[in-house]
């Protein structure tokens, strides 16, 4: 039981490498500018057990969507290696993906039925005739009207293309399941719908997750794990409710001090403090050390390892001394009420 | 003294006629928003957030259509405009950020050469001005190394940082009225407060007016004055933002506010509304939200007209503040 169904090793994706032979030499000639090398995910090392939730959190560009894809198969790692080791072959498609956009992932032209039932069709999830019955069913329990079934993608609004996107996943019944931002264009209801949806079918089929948002409000909710990346790297990765009820990493507890609340009204916002990092030119030692409001000179010359801390791992020089500091008030880390 | 509101929506009608019918997207929608006003709209999945949204920009298109209503921008009204005065409007006086950055974005062209044309649409500038002024305007949005990211492709961006480029286009002639519809849905609480603190200083500071569409309610309850709640195409209640989300009036407004996560939950079923919004071809007399509604009493299958109760207003025939109170 406890072997796992994922196993990611030191995955690393860039982007921009090569190029052909005469950009190349003309770019080492200093003639030409060089194409911008960005390392999208940066040795990234975790396992995930089979009905378990991971979720992955982080700065937008800092390479979720990039590392979702890998998982999903979708794009070769430029080193490391993804290994999935999906049961005895019952799925016929084990691996799923739902991709952040739902509006360029879906194609316009497609009637619901088809972008629902096609897959389902093929690989015979369903014998023919029930098919119609089938979709039907998944339509309803994604909240979709399923009288709407002949209608084209591009007539529905974001949120419902998002829960076509999602039955569709859902249709081949996979064993895991990749939701790269999967409900963030949903309503508070509907959105809990999807998610309790998601949390009967790892109950029932032991289906895995790996659940990608920004909304920390909903990624406590449901996952085990949490991983926390920043510029390519993972920061801060452990159990859920260690790392919200102690985040260490000065990130993560950015993010969680910054979750907006409904009882926080009429907020001043304040310009982020610092130069934010780029991933083309990422900074020398510690990828958050402009950011960060306890930035030593060791942050700034010294990569720090991911290492045990308090019941999880964190890649942060000075996670002991600073997890009883608080963050200087003169630092906006997000925001100023 | 008393300048028109910089938007005025009276009795906006917006369908799509389709072949099996006409889907009623927008019934009746009335609201305004004043200089440097943040407005909050939310509502449910399909509830019409983005059609209202491109019925004001004038961006619908055939099976769609505005059937009835007036659309006034200081004053002035709009829905009548040949494509070419709307054109003209676009961008210069109202801009909107798309659901879908896509819709802003060519997915063919470098980005510098899309802010380029969006700059010089607007404005005369040279080449090196019109750089110049992207690489701010990206610096602006909170997007590192500009000048490289400018020379990018669409697709090689992340979708936050295409969210956060289209949001730097829209702001790039300092509209007066900017319609944002979910800008922040990829992007992560810091880089969301930068884009918020830009907003914000735009609209106390330049008096922009400012709709920001999103299903975020916590969000909402930082940045905006005043929220209004859409229903199947209906606005169920528009109040200030204390008002709305302390003592929400409409049941659908309880039950949206009562489904946000909280932390003592973690791991138990979510609440959420139950049943389905009714579809926008056959949509039941009286109140829509009735048959989901746990408050409903023979009453609700009248026709619901909008009642104002103190200074905000709502659909609904026993509004929640009146029977609690
Ligand atoms: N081209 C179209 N043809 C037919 N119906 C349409 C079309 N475009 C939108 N609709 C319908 O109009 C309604 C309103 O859509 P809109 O996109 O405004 O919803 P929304 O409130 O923005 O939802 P979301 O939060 O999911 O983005 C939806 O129910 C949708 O199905
Ligand atoms: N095809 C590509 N070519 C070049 N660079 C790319 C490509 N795809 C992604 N990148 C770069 O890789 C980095 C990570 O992108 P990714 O989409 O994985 O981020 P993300 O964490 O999903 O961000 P977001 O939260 O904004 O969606 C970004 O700097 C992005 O510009
Ligand atoms: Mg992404
Ligand atoms: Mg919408």
């Amino acid at each position: 039981m406890s072997e796992p169904i994922l196993t990611v090793r030191h995955a690393t994706r860039r982007f921009g490498e090569g190029g052909d032979l005469v950009t190349r030499v003309l770019a080492r000639l200093g003639l030409i500018r060089p194409r911008p090398i960005v390392t999208a995910v940066d040795d990234v090392s975790f396992e995930l057990e089979r009905g378990k939730v991971l979720g992955i959190v982080g700065e937008s560009g800092c390479g979720k969507s990039t590392l979702g894809r890998m998982i999903a198969g979708l794009l070769p790692p430029s080193a490391g290696e993804i290994i999935l080791n999906t049961g005895d072959g019952a799925a016929a498609l084990p691996m799923q993906m739902i991709f952040q956009d739902p509006f360029s992932s879906l194609n316009p032209r497609k009637r619901v039925r088809d972008l629902v039932g096609e897959a389902p069709r093929v690989h015979r999830v369903v014998a023919p005739a029930e098919l119609e019955n089938y979709i039907e069913r998944l339509m309803q329990r994604c909240g979709i009207d399923p009288s709407v079934r002949d209608r084209f993608a591009h007539q529905f609004s974001g949120g419902q293309r998002q829960r076509i996107g999602i039955a569709r996943a859902l249709a081949v019944e996979p064993e895991i399941l990749v939701a790269d931002e999967a409900v963030s264009a949903l309503d508070v209801s509907v959105q809990a719908q999807i998610i309790n949806l998601f949390m009967d079918l790892r109950d029932e089929l032991g289906l895995t997750y790996v659940f990608i948002s920004h909304d920390l409000g909903v990624v406590e909710h449901i996952a085990d794990t949490i991983l926390v990346m920043y510029l390519g790297r993972v920061v801060e990765m452990g159990p859920a409710e260690v790392v919200f009820d102690q985040p260490l990493h000065p990130y993560t507890r950015a993010l969680i001090a910054g979750v907006p609340r409904l009882d926080r009204r009429h907020v001043v916002y304040a310009p982020i403090a610092g130069d934010i990092p780029s991933p083309i030119d990422p900074p020398p030692g510690c990828h958050f050390h402009p950011r960060c409001p306890f930035a030593r000179d060791r942050c700034r010359a010294e990569r720090p390892e991911n290492r045990k801390v308090m019941g999880r791992e964190v890649a942060c020089h000075f996670a002991e001394d600073i997890a009883s500091q608080k963050e200087p008030s003169s630092w906006p880390a997000t925001q100023t009420a | 003294m008393t300048a028109p509101p910089v938007l005025e929506v009276k009795n906006l009608n917006t369908s799509f006629l389709l072949p099996i019918g006409e889907v009623r997207a927008l019934r009746d929608i009335s609201f305004d928003v004043r200089r440097g006003e943040i407005l909050g709209l939310v509502g449910e999945s399909g509830s019409g957030k983005s059609i209202t949204g491109f019925s004001i920009n004038g961006l619908l298109s055939p099976p769609g259509q505005v059937m009835s209503g007036s659309i006034r921008l200081h004053g002035q009204e709009i829905t009548g405009l040949t494509p070419a005065a709307m054109r003209q409007l676009r961008g210069a006086k109202i801009a909107m950020v798309f659901q879908d950055p896509m819709m802003t974005l060519n997915p063919v062209l470098k980005i510098s050469l899309q802010m380029g044309d969006a700059l010089r649409a607007h404005a005369r500038l040279s080449e090196r001005e019109a750089r110049a002024r992207s690489i701010a305007a990206l610096e602006e949005v909170g997007i590192p190394a500009p000048e490289e990211r400018l020379d990018a492709f669409p697709h090689q961006l992340s979708g936050g940082m295409r969210q956060r480029v289209a949001v730097a286009i829209a702001l790039l002639h300092e509209p007066d009225l900017v319609i944002m519809d979910e800008p922040t849905t990829a992007l992560d609480v810091t880089i969301q407060g930068q884009i918020l603190a830009l907003v914000q200083r735009l609209c106390r500071e330049r008096g922009t007016a400012l709709i920001w569409i999103t299903h975020d309610l916590a969000v909402v309850a930082g940045i905006a004055d005043r929220i209004l709640v859409m229903y199947a195409g209906r606005i169920v209640e528009d109040g200030t933002i204390d008002e709305l989300l302390d003592t929400p009036a409409h049941p659908y407004t309880r039950g949206l506010i009562d489904s946000v996560p909280t932390r003592e939950q973690r791991g138990s079923r979510l609440r959420q509304i139950p049943g389905r919004m009714p579809a926008l071809t056959d949509i039941p007399e009286g109140c829509t939200f009735r048959p989901r509604c746990s408050f409903a009493t023979d009453a609700c299958a009248a026709p619901q007209e909008m009642r104002s109760l103190g200074t905000r207003l709502v659909r609904c025939c026993h509004p929640l503040t009146e029977v609690s109170a």
